[in-house]
């Protein structure tokens, strides 16, 4: 029996098209950062691994690719910064608006791999949207991991995401969640630091951890380091990378980094694949 | 003061031998801060150092007319103190108790005094003193990078 492939333009032209789906929620996390929930306006929708991405498409302005911050059953959660036209254009959609999707692209976290480990989950920023199902499914699965620890660091106590979760996710008692901001501001009475001053806070053995680290990239270098110096493994320190994506199949070549695609190698590897070309520039 | 339990999966006092443990041990006693106490004060005279063992500490930055700033949160595990080991053995900041806190409190005079005569001792906790603070002077820079202001994914 002979089986005759799908010829790479058919495939590329399939994996170019976008699924509609419509926002049903829309809820301020910052003063300039939104979260969407989405759903399929037919067909079974988009099934994702903790740690991918997907393109969203604002129709007449363009595409942009999104970390998967949550969803269940075919439907999507996404976390948006308006940085830019189209993540502008994004934050300002409202409920019952319609969006293209594409995806979901990319590599996971090792979330599965890293049954009967410890996990220490550190987050910088809007780092913590690709980590927010991690800690979900961390928290559905506590009886498969050792100690669980998420530390996360942002600018401001005003510009942390996910609030309401936060206080949840502490008060189950089942994982450790410490946070610290770099400046503070009246009324704040958590830590006050980068987020590795709370690495020596939490419980974690060096020689069986597995870390997911997601953040702007000087953050998780220094992260990774500071993990190293306290013995944890690069190959079990997990950084999730961002690159200009504009495919997301690995055809144009955008998001090239040394010789991956961060759309299909990435976004998710572990830190010992990208220690050294995080050390140069022109990468 | 028993150190060896305490130090048992930390790594702060991990390099020190058995005698310089024992000569801490000698120097060191428990205290208690409630929330909002002040643990030293800026400009004071750097006598005694101190390792969290529960609680929160902040240093602060005080500012005439303006409330106090504080610049980093210090939590267990971590060394509160690094001006007493050079001259002029004065704090730079403010340390505030942010909740109630237990510390172990080590007489910084005689350590000084024995780092004098002692040289490896003097060696490891010179050590330790600039693992801190390279790693406090590491986040300190990237806190002035400002990276979460234009970040997006």
């Amino acid at each position: 029996m002979t089986t005759e492939a799908t010829p790479i333009s058919v495939r590329s032209a399939e994996e170019m098209l976008p699924q509609p789906f419509r926002v049903t929620e829309i809820r301020r996390e910052t003063p300039d950062t939104m979260t969407l929930a989405l759903e399929p306006t037919s067909g079974p929708g988009i099934e994702y691994a903790p740690g991918q991405f997907t393109m969203v498409y604002v129709f007449g302005v363009g595409e942009v690719p999104i970390s998967i911050a949550g969803g269940q059953e075919g439907k999507l959660m996404h976390t948006v910064r308006a940085v830019g036209a189209v993540t502008r254009a994004i934050c300002a959609l409202g409920p019952g608006d319609i969006v293209g999707i594409r995806g979901p692209y990319g590599t996971s976290w090792p979330i599965t791999e890293a049954d009967g480990r410890d996990l220490v989950i550190a987050a910088g920023g809007i780092g913590l949207a690709p980590l927010r199902s991690t800690v979900q499914y961390a928290l559905n699965h506590r009886d498969r991991f050792g100690y669980v620890s998420l530390i996360y660091g942002t600018r401001s106590p005003g510009e942390l995401l996910y609030e309401d979760e936060l206080r949840e996710w502490r008060s189950r008692f089942e994982i450790e969640v410490e946070v610290t901001v770099d400046r503070a501001a009246d009324g704040w009475y958590g830590d006050v630091g980068l987020v590795t001053n709370l690495l020596p806070r939490i419980f974690y053995d060096p020689e069986k951890t597995t870390a997911m680290v997601c953040g702007p990239e000087i953050m998780m270098k220094v992260v990774a380091r500071e993990l190293g110096s306290r013995r944890v493994g690069f190959d079990d320190v997990y950084v999730s990378l961002e690159r200009n994506m504009k495919c997301a199949i690995g055809f144009c070549g955008h998001c090239q980094y040394g010789p991956d695609f961060v759309c299909k190698d990435g976004p998710v590897v572990p830190y010992s694949q990208v220690r050294n070309r995080m050390r140069v520039a022109e990468v | 003061m028993k150190l060896d339990t305490w130090r048992a999966g930390r790594d702060l006092l991990a390099d020190l031998s058995a005698n310089e443990i024992e000569f801490l041990e000698s120097v060191a006693s428990e205290v208690t801060f409630s929330k909002g106490a002040v643990i030293f004060e800026e400009d004071d005279v750097a006598d005694t150092f101190y390792i969290l063992q529960e609680g929160t500490v902040g240093l602060e930055l005080t500012t005439p007319g303006k409330p106090p700033v504080v610049i980093q949160t210090l939590g267990s595990g971590d060394l509160l103190g690094v001006s007493w080991a050079l001259p002029p053995y004065s704090w730079t900041w403010r340390a505030r108790s942010l909740t109630d806190t237990t510390l172990i409190a080590f007489d910084a005079v005689k350590v000084r005094e024995r780092c004098e005569v002692d040289f490896r001792l003097a060696h490891q906790i010179l050590r330790l003193i600039a693992r801190e603070a390279i790693r406090r002077l590491t986040g300190a820079r990237v806190r002035l990078l400002d990276l979460y202001h234009h970040e997006a994914r």
